[in-house]
This record gives C-alpha cells, sequence and structure tokens, in this order.
C-alpha cells in the first residue's frame, strides 16, 4: 500500500513538472507590474466613476498603452 | 476631506518604457496624466505613485522562490540531526517531490488560464509548498518510525 502510494506520487509528480515546464515555455506567465516593471498611479475621485471613463481620458491624452 | 468621502479608486498601470521608468521625466508623466484626468473630472488626486524598474523585478521573483527551498533544506538537516543522515536525505527526496507536485499544479493553473501572477501569487505559492511539505513532513515521519 505505502509502495503503491510513494509510486503514484512519484508518477503524479514527474506529470506535473513535465506539464509546468512545458506550459511555462510554451505560453509564460501572466506577470504583473511588480515583476515587469513600469509605473503605479493610484487615483481616487469623490464620485463614484466607471473604469471605462478614466481609460477614454487617457486614450485621449494620448497614453493608450496604459490599463 | 475625510477618507470615506472617496467613493472610487483607479491604478492606472505603465508598461516599462523609458520616459516611465527614468527619475527625470517619470513626474512629468505623472502630472500629465493627472492633468489629463481633471480635463473629465476636476476632484481627482493622485495618493500614491510606484515606479518598479525590471531589474527590480526579477530580483523580487528570485526572492520570493527562495523561501520553500530554505524550508527543505532547514526540514533535512532537522531530520538528519534527529534520525540519522540516510532518513534525513531520504526524506528530503519526498519533499522535494510534494514541492514539486504543488509548485506544478500552482503554476500550470496560471499558465492554462492566464491569471495575472503578481506578488500575493508569489506569496500565496509559498505558503501552500511550505503547507504541504510540512504536512508530507509529518506523515513521512510516523511511517518511519512504525
Amino acid at each position: 500500500m505505502s509502495l503503491y502510494f510513494a509510486r503514484s506520487t512519484g508518477v503524479l509528480a514527474l506529470v506535473t513538472l513535465l506539464l509546468a515546464v512545458l506550459l511555462l515555455a510554451v505560453r509564460g506567465l501572466n506577470l504583473t507590474v511588480e515583476f515587469t516593471g513600469g509605473m503605479i498611479i493610484q487615483v481616487r475621485y469623490p464620485e463614484a466613476l466607471a473604469a471605462k471613463s478614466v481609460q477614454d481620458a487617457l486614450v485621449r491624452a494620448g497614453f493608450a498603452d496604459a490599463s | 476631506m475625510d477618507i470615506n468621502e472617496y467613493r472610487s479608486y483607479f491604478f492606472i498601470i505603465f508598461p516599462p518604457r523609458d520616459d516611465v521608468l527614468s527619475p527625470q521625466s517619470a513626474p512629468d508623466v505623472v502630472q500629465q496624466v493627472i492633468a489629463a484626468l481633471r480635463t473629465e473630472q476636476s476632484r481627482v488626486e493622485a495618493t500614491r505613485v510606484d515606479i518598479v524598474t525590471p531589474k527590480v523585478g526579477g530580483e523580487v521573483l528570485l526572492l520570493g522562490s527562495v523561501a520553500p527551498i530554505l524550508v527543505c533544506v532547514a526540514l533535512m538537516i532537522y531530520r538528519a540531526v534527529r534520525y540519522g543522515w540516510r532518513v534525513g536525505l531520504s526524506l528530503a527526496v519526498t519533499n522535494i517531490r510534494n514541492m514539486v507536485i504543488i509548485l506544478g499544479l500552482f503554476l500550470s493553473a496560471y499558465v492554462a488560464f492566464q491569471w495575472e501572477f503578481s506578488l500575493i501569487s508569489l506569496t500565496a505559492m509559498g505558503c501552500l509548498a511550505i503547507l504541504v511539505t510540512g504536512a508530507g513532513g509529518v506523515y513521512a515521519s510516523r511511517v518511519s518510525r512504525s
């Protein structure tokens, strides 16, 4: 029982390792600004505001690559 | 103005460009962004500005993955002192296997669904790996004693 358990978890470890390496190589992690670098500006409004209108204002000012 | 009077908070994120990263031009970019937002809605206020260079980001990624490795080493030393170095070494293999399973599943999920991998995800991954390795270590030392 214990040997079977050890073997099956060993196979599971191999499979997950291969899967992870394959996926990382093919698609890659979706890293946030904390790792890739960049600038984060936190702004606040007294009124409730949709994120779309802030985005539109940025695009009009020429900051199209900001998100 | 009291902090509770602010209704909405936004994070504006810029990709790593030269004018964003250099300390001379970054304040200008912030000024331009605030000016642009003022045209839409006059009562806007920037509360925090963070600049991360790609080099620092890479170092953070490296530092975050050190903790699970340290746990593996510490558990191995403990078992080597308590049960002898043969047991310590063989159970270290089990530890590494447990950790590989958790890290593999975690990273595969993040890559497959393209979830955003942030500092919090990195910490959660480390915590989960440490917890599972600890639980597996307790189980393994019980089996080896009986």
